[in-house]
């Protein structure tokens, strides 16, 4: 043990030098959050901003309060997130897994359609789709926001790649036994997919949690709003900004995100590495 | 779509009546009171002390028309500009009134004509700030109200300036300017002017509208390369060769560089008032605010104008007539103007507002200076210039040309040339 430590190489310690610093470049933006979440305006614009905690947290939170409804807007983005993130999952694997282990007429072409959509830009949809849901009434409701983006040629391919690797013979064997299909897929398949659907998760969670565009076009109310449309009315005007309130909303707004990734840290990693290798 | 089109042409029809009914300007609303009076709901877009300052007068507005219901719905800039366009463009989902910044009006306006109810019956255009009534003009047809103007002055640190033993009063001409700037960067080591060098082209737009140019003539044809335009550049480049000037890449860095003391003046528009107050209050006695100096002695000064909004009502409105109203009733009314601009800083574009005593008071902020008699006479002056639809563009390549001929020092006419054929090509 002890020559191992002091066989410490000179490129061990200029990859930790490298490392430390590319840790410090990720992390200072979030910690600066966070201390200026507790700092006031002044502070946080002065020639040389307080890189400290500061004394202005309870009055960022009360100034907060009175310009959102905190707790309204938390539990939107939680009811679109988590309604979004388990349907979006649970559509993704099946069309993956059709697309992975059935065999069927037009397979390849509707394969190939599915892939095509991906090349539409999201923005040309919003005018058609603007039209659609309120024609049908959904202007300002939850599902407005949910459904337009549930299946997605994105997750479809993610999940495709995951399964494709799943062995046919398992699935036969299964079927022998007298499994039914939809308990074949839920019970033989989905247990071994849990890394790919972790990374999607994530993904699905972020994307919807950060999803600011079409909500903001569709949400017509403040009580509908989801946390990135109430930020960007926070942001108000340039010239009377109030950073440590826009911070400290953007706390709340990251956490549930850092949580969610520090909890499936291990799945995410998995998962986008597991559509890599092919056995 | 049918529905659509029906209500479309249902709020052309009411507009259409509305008009005819009130065709002397000055009725007041306590006349529309008695028979029957307003009724509806109407929902706002704005954004900030602009829908705070609305939601207070609504509550007086209620109060003479109880049948009137509000909806505010605050958002950001940006936010309103996005939400609108797919709502113009779909027709649905409009609100009944939303405030736009002035410069955006006419873009709108002429990418959705008809779209916006007409106030030109309603309104008497003698009493705003011309240049404000140019903005809310379109095609001839006044579509909105003009509401808070960006009527410009040149705020100095009076303390740099005595501490260098500059007189503001010396300062006639952009040339007395630069001397003054060069004794003060010599006594103080401060720059005497905040001009971005790629961020905005403020300094040149603003010298160029005091020169009465603009980037378009009165057809809306782009001019970039005018006499006044290559003079406007060229004092910039002039000042900026001479090392005096404080580049701020963002509006942030201008306020850190203000509680640096990093520059001695701002060009900017009166809104900066509560800015400069709300970003560095410990320098409170230390600012003062001088018209900005001209390009020559004898010249007869022309104000100059940046920012500042405008309120307008989408004619798919269901509810046209009583939104007109209020909007009416919030922008000529001295006291509305008065609060607006007291609790919220919305300097008024109605004279009749701006002739009150609030706005004959000293700011102690600025050493008891009577600040506003300066900014009310820049927005007389300034030259009612045609933004057109292309405005934000036009921006856009006006702040590159400035780079090119600031930070790669190449030559002002060559660049202005280039610009106003890439303008011709594409506005056409």
């Amino acid at each position: 043990m002890m020559d191992k430590r002091k066989k410490i190489n000179i490129s061990h310690v200029i990859t930790y030098v490298v490392l430390i610093v590319a840790a410090f470049v990720f992390l200072f933006p979030f910690y600066f959050m966070f201390v200026s979440a507790t700092n006031s305006n002044a502070d946080i614009l002065s020639a040389a901003p307080k890189l400290f905690f500061g004394t202005h947290l309870s009055e960022n939170l009360k100034n907060l309060n009175e310009r959102l409804d905190l707790g309204r807007i938390l539990l939107n983005s939680g009811i679109l997130t988590v309604t979004y993130t388990v349907l979006a999952m649970l559509i993704h694997a099946m069309s993956g897994y059709a697309m992975a282990k059935y065999e069927f007429k037009g397979k390849g072409i509707i394969f190939g359609i599915i892939m095509l959509t991906m090349m539409i830009p999201g923005q040309v949809m919003y005018v058609p789709l603007f039209k659609l849901m309120n024609n049908i009434g959904w202007a300002n409701t939850y599902q407005a926001v949910i459904l337009p983006g549930l299946a997605g040629a994105f997750g479809m391919f993610l999940m495709r790649q995951n399964m494709l690797s799943f062995p046919t013979s398992l699935i036969e064997a299964a079927r022998i036994d007298g499994y039914g299909e939809f308990a074949i897929f839920i019970k033989v398949v989905m247990p071994s997919m849990k890394p790919a659907l972790g990374a999607m998760g994530i993904y699905m969670f972020m994307s919807m949690w950060n999803n600011f565009m079409w909500p903001l076009i569709i949400l017509g109310t403040k009580s509908m709003y989801n946390f990135p449309v109430a930020l960007s009315m926070l942001e108000g005007v340039a010239w009377r900004k109030d950073y440590g309130v826009i911070m400290l909303a953007t706390v709340f707004a990251v956490l549930p995100i850092l949580i969610i990734f520090l909890v499936f840290q291990k799945q995410f990693v998995a998962g986008v590495m597991g559509g890599a290798v092919k056995e | 779509m049918k529905r659509n089109l029906l209500s479309i042409i249902l709020a052309a029809a009411v507009t259409v009546s509305l008009c005819a009914c009130n065709g002397n300007g000055g009725s007041s609303e306590k006349k529309e009171n008695g028979d029957g009076g307003l009724s509806g709901e109407i929902t706002v877009w704005s954004w900030d002390v602009a829908l705070a300052h609305l939601e207070e007068q609504a509550e007086k507005f209620r109060e003479l028309h109880p049948d009137v219901e509000f909806n505010f719905e605050e958002m950001g800039v940006d936010q309103v500009y996005q939400k609108m366009t797919t709502c113009l463009q779909s027709g649905i989902g409009l609100p009944d009134i939303v405030s736009l910044e002035g410069e955006q009006m006419a873009k709108f306006g002429t990418k959705f004509p008809g779209k916006f109810a007409e106030f030109t019956d309603m309104i008497n255009t003698d009493d705003f700030f011309p240049i404000k009534v140019a903005e809310c003009t379109v095609d001839g047809k006044v579509i909105a109200y003009p509401w808070d103007s960006g009527p410009c002055g040149m705020f100095y640190r009076s303390d740099l300036f005595e501490k260098a033993g500059v007189k503001a009063e010396d300062i006639v001409t952009w040339d007395d300017f630069i001397e003054a700037g060069k004794t003060i960067k010599d006594k103080t080591g401060s720059d005497i002017l905040c001009m971005a060098e790629s961020r905005n082209d403020l300094v040149y737009r603003l010298m160029l509208m005091e020169l009465g140019g603009f980037y378009f003539d009165e057809e809306g044809n782009p001019q970039v390369n005018s006499e006044e335009s290559v003079r406007a550049m060229e004092m910039c480049k002039k000042m900026f060769d001479e090392g005096i000037t404080f580049n701020n890449s963002s509006w942030d860095d201008m306020i850190a560089g203000m509680s640096a003391d990093k520059f001695a003046c701002i060009p900017e528009a009166v809104w900066m008032v509560g800015s400069i107050k709300d970003a560095v209050p410990d320098q409170e006695g230390k600012w003062a605010v001088m018209p900005l100096p001209r390009f020559d002695a004898d010249q007869e000064p022309l104000g100059a104008s940046n920012g500042g909004s405008a309120l307008a009502v989408p004619s798919a409105s269901e509810n046209v007539e009583a939104a007109q109203e209020f909007v009416k009733f919030c922008m000529e009314d001295v006291d509305a103007n008065i609060e607006g601009f007291q609790n919220y800083g919305l300097y008024p574009s109605y004279l009749p507002a701006l002739e009150s005593e609030a706005f004959e008071e000293g700011d102690e902020f600025f050493g008891g200076q009577k600040i506003f008699e300066l900014f009310t006479e820049a927005g007389k002056n300034a030259p009612q210039v045609n933004y057109t639809e292309n405005f934000a563009e036009a921006l856009e390549m006006s702040k590159n040309s400035v780079a090119k001929i600031l930070l790669e020092d190449e030559d002002v006419a060559e660049v202005l040339d280039a610009e106003q054929k890439e303008m011709e090509a594409k506005f056409k």
